[in-house]
C-alpha cells in the first residue's frame, strides 16, 4: 500500500514544512528492572520520509561526525537508544552506534495492523485502537484520525492517523506523545548525521541483534579497552566483534545477558 | 465440495487535489460505516501524484458508506457513496495552520488562568476511581484526610463549590464521596480565594477553594449506592447518595448505615479551614463515658467495635433570579457503640493462687 512512494527525495536543500513529533519512551533494557528508563525521542516526517532519534543521540551524532566527541560528551548525552531510524515507504534504514562504530541494517516493513473498534482519549486526542504482531511482540497502538499522518514511534507506521500511544503486551516498551508541531526545516535527510557509507558496518538485522547482545555482555573494562584499541575511525577490520576475515569474531563478548531487545524474531540469519 | 469463502471487496480509486487542481500528496483516505467513523472499512494514503486506491471489505446489508479525506493543510471532506467499485475525484480547499487548531482542541489535563488552575477530570481519572474524591486526591499538592477533609499544599481548603455555589458549606465530604467521578467535567482550584464577594479587590486572601463543574448532561439526577455484607459475623454497610443538580436547584441527600465498626460521626461534619483539629475535638466530645482501657488492642476498631451507625443528611439550595440563595440543611447522625471486655488473670504464689475476673461493658450513644 505504501509502495506507492517510489519517487526520490529532492535534495535541493531548500526548506520545507516538516512535522516534528516527540514521544516519551518508557522502557526496560535488562528485563524487568526496578525502574524503567525514560527518554524523549523525536520523529520528523514530511509525509514521504521520516526519521526517528532520541534527543541525546541527536546531539551525539553531530559531535561524532564533526569529530568533537569525547568522554564528557558521551556521558552528558548518554542514551540507551543510540539508533537513527530512517523510513521511506516501507523501507527502513536502521543505524545504531556501538562504541564508535556505526552498524547499519535494512528492513522491509510488512505491518499487518488489525483495527479494533475501541476508542480512548489519550493526551486529549480521541484515539482508535489497533493491534500488531511485530518480531515476536504483541503491540497495542492508539492512533487518532484527527492528525492525518501515517507515522508513529520506532518502526511503527501505516495507520490512518498519527500513533498517540503504543506499548507491547508486557509493557516493556511504551511510547506516548509528548509534543506535536510543524515547522519549516531543512529536508529530513539533513536533520541527522550518518557516517559516510564506506565507514558503516552493514549486516542483517539478526546479526546486529547478536552483536548488540554481545556488547551488553562485556564488562566496563572490556568496553573501554575496545574503545581505545579497535573500532575507531571507522576502520572495519578493527571493528568490534568482526574478525579480520570479515566474519563474526566468536571469541569476544560471547556471554549470556539479560538484554531485552525490542525485536526478538527477525529475518536475515 | 471445498468449504471456501472468498471475502468480497471492492475498490474506490481517484485523485485528491486542491481547489486549483494541484494534486495533494499523503492525504489519508478512509472508508467508514458512518460519517463519524465508528467502524473503519479500509484506509490508504495518496501518493505524490494525489492518486489513491482504496480496498474496501464488503459488509452485508451495507449499501451506503462514507469516504473521509484528510490532509493537514486542507479541510476535511466527507463523501457518502454507494458501496460499489467506482472512481472518485475530490477537491480539498487549502486551510493553513490546521495542525495548530488540532493541538489546541486536544484538551490538556491542566489549564491555568490567573489564580485558577483547572484540572480536566478525564485526563486525571484512573480506571478504578469511583468517586470524585479519588480523582481530587490525584491532583498534585492535594492531601485528603480520613474524614474527607481536603488540603491543598498543607492548608485546608476554605470552600468547595459545586457549579459555583456553596451548597454544603463545610460538609463537602457528602459531595466528594457521593458524586461519581464520571459526572464531573472539571475541577477548578481557586487560589487567593475570597468568599465574600464584596471584598474582592480589597483584601488579599491566601485561601484556596475548589469548584467542581458538573457535566451538563449529568446534572439532572445521579447518585451512588453501595452495599456490602459480610460473614461469618452478620455485618453490613450500605449507602445511598441521590444528588440533584440543576441550574437553579441543587439537592444532595445521603443515607449511610453500617455495623462494621466504621463511625459515621465524621460524615457531614464541617471540614473547612477553621476546623482542622476535628478528630481531636471528637474524642473530647465522647469523653463522658470512657471506653474501657483496651490499650492492648492495636487492631482497627473496624474489627472489634460493635456498633450501629446511621447518618442521614439532606441539603437543598434554590437560586432566585435576583441572585439570592436559599439553603436548607438537615443532618442527623446516630451512633451506638457497645464494647464488652473480659479479663481473666491468675496470679500464682508459692502456696496460693488468686484468680481475678474483670468484666467491663460500655455503651456509647451519640445523637447529633
Amino acid at each position: 500500500m505504501f509502495g506507492l512512494f517510489t519517487e526520490t527525495l529532492s535534495n535541493s536543500g531548500s526548506d520545507k514544512e516538516v512535522y516534528s513529533i516527540t514521544y516519551k519512551a518508557t522502557f526496560f533494557v535488562y528485563g524487568k528492572e526496578k525502574q524503567p528508563h525514560v527518554e524523549y525521542m523525536r520523529l520528523m516526517t514530511d509525509g514521504l520520509l521520516s526519521s526517528f532519534q532520541s534527543y541525546p543521540e541527536m546531539e551525539l551524532d553531530t559531535l561524532r561526525v564533526s569529530g568533537k566527541i569525547n568522554q564528557e560528551a558521551r556521558n552528558k548525552f548518554f542514551s540507551f537508544e543510540k539508533a537513527t531510524i530512517e523510513i521511506k515507504g516501507n523501507s527502513v534504514n536502521y543505524f545504531e552506534d556501538i562504541l564508535e562504530n556505526e552498524y547499519w541494517y535494512t528492513e522491509t516493513l510488512n505491518h499487518q495492523w488489525k483495527l479494533v473498534n475501541e476508542t480512548l482519549v489519550v493526551k486529549g486526542y480521541t484515539c482508535k485502537k489497533a493491534t500488531l504482531n511485530y518480531s515476536g511482540r504483541q503491540w497495542v497502538a492508539w492512533y487518532t484520525l484527527d492528525v492525518p499522518l501515517n507515522v508513529g514511534p520506532y518502526k511503527f507506521k501505516g495507520l490512518p492517523g498519527l500513533i498517540i500511544k503504543m506499548h507491547d503486551s508486557e509493557n516493556l516498551f511504551d511510547y506516548e506523545l509528548h509534543t506535536l508541531g510543524s515547522k519549516t526545516a531543512r529536508p529530513i535527510g539533513k536533520l541527522y548525521h550518518l557516517k559516510p557509507v564506506e565507514q558503516r558496518i552493514k549486516m542483517s538485522h539478526a546479526e546486529f541483534n547478536v552483536i548488540k547482545n554481545r556488547f551488553h555482555g562485556l564488562t566496563l573494562n572490556e568496553k573501554l579497552s575496545m574503545l581505545n584499541t579497535g573500532g575507531l575511525n571507522g576502520n572495519k577490520t578493527k571493528a568490534v566483534f568482526i574478525a579480520a576475515n570479515g566474519d563474526m569474531d566468536d571469541t569476544v563478548g560471547n556471554r549470556n545477558t539479560t538484554l531485552q531487545p525490542l525485536t526478538i524474531e527477525v529475518d536475515g540469519k | 465440495m471445498p468449504f471456501f469463502m472468498c471475502a468480497q471487496s471492492f475498490e474506490i480509486t481517484g485523485v485528491v487535489s486542491d481547489s486549483i487542481n494541484n494534486p495533494i500528496a499523503f492525504a489519508t483516505v478512509i472508508a467508514a460505516t458512518t460519517a463519524s467513523e465508528d467502524q473503519l472499512l479500509g484506509y490508504t494514503t495518496t501518493n505524490s501524484n494525489g492518486n489513491y486506491v482504496l480496498n474496501i471489505k464488503t459488509v452485508q446489508g451495507l449499501e451506503r458508506i462514507y469516504i473521509i479525506y484528510r490532509h493537514l493543510n486542507h479541510s476535511i471532506k466527507i463523501v457518502p457513496v454507494k458501496a460499489v467499485t467506482q472512481n472518485l475525484n475530490v477537491q480539498l480547499p487549502y486551510q493553513p495552520n490546521k495542525l495548530n487548531d488540532i493541538i489546541v482542541n486536544a484538551k490538556k489535563t491542566v489549564a491555568v488562568r490567573g489564580d485558577t488552575i483547572t484540572y480536566h477530570v478525564e485526563g486525571l481519572q484512573k480506571e478504578k476511581d469511583y468517586t470524585i474524591e479519588e480523582v481530587i486526591a490525584r491532583i498534585p499538592g492535594v492531601t485528603i484526610s480520613d474524614n474527607g477533609q481536603i488540603s491543598y499544599e498543607n492548608k485546608a481548603i476554605s470552600h468547595l463549590y459545586i457549579n459555583g455555589v456553596d451548597l454544603l458549606e463545610g460538609k463537602y465530604n457528602i459531595a466528594t464521596r457521593g458524586i461519581p467521578a464520571s459526572a464531573v467535567k472539571d475541577i477548578d482550584i481557586m487560589q487567593k480565594h475570597n468568599h465574600a464577594r464584596i471584598d474582592i479587590g480589597k483584601t488579599d486572601s491566601d485561601n484556596v477553594a475548589f469548584n467542581l463543574k458538573i457535566k451538563e448532561n449529568k446534572s439532572v439526577i445521579f447518585g451512588s449506592a453501595r452495599g456490602d455484607i459480610g460473614v461469618p459475623f452478620v455485618t453490613g454497610s450500605g449507602e445511598v447518595t441521590p444528588i440533584y443538580l440543576r441550574e437553579k436547584i441543587q439537592d444532595i441527600a445521603s443515607l449511610k448505615v453500617n455495623n462494621i465498626g466504621k463511625s459515621l460521626t465524621d460524615y457531614g461534619t464541617t471540614l473547612t479551614s477553621g476546623n482542622t483539629n476535628l478528630s481531636y475535638l471528637k474524642i473530647e466530645d465522647s469523653g463522658i463515658i470512657n471506653k474501657p482501657d483496651l490499650n492492648e488492642t492495636v487492631i482497627s476498631n473496624k474489627y472489634w467495635l460493635d456498633n450501629e451507625s446511621y447518618s442521614v443528611t439532606n441539603d437543598a439550595l434554590y437560586k432566585t433570579a435576583s441572585a439570592a440563595l436559599f439553603k436548607v440543611g438537615l443532618n442527623h447522625n446516630y451512633n451506638f457503640n457497645e464494647i464488652e471486655r473480659n479479663d481473666n488473670s491468675a496470679f500464682y504464689f508459692d502456696n496460693d493462687s488468686i484468680i481475678v475476673n474483670r468484666n467491663a461493658r460500655n455503651q456509647l450513644l451519640e445523637h447529633k
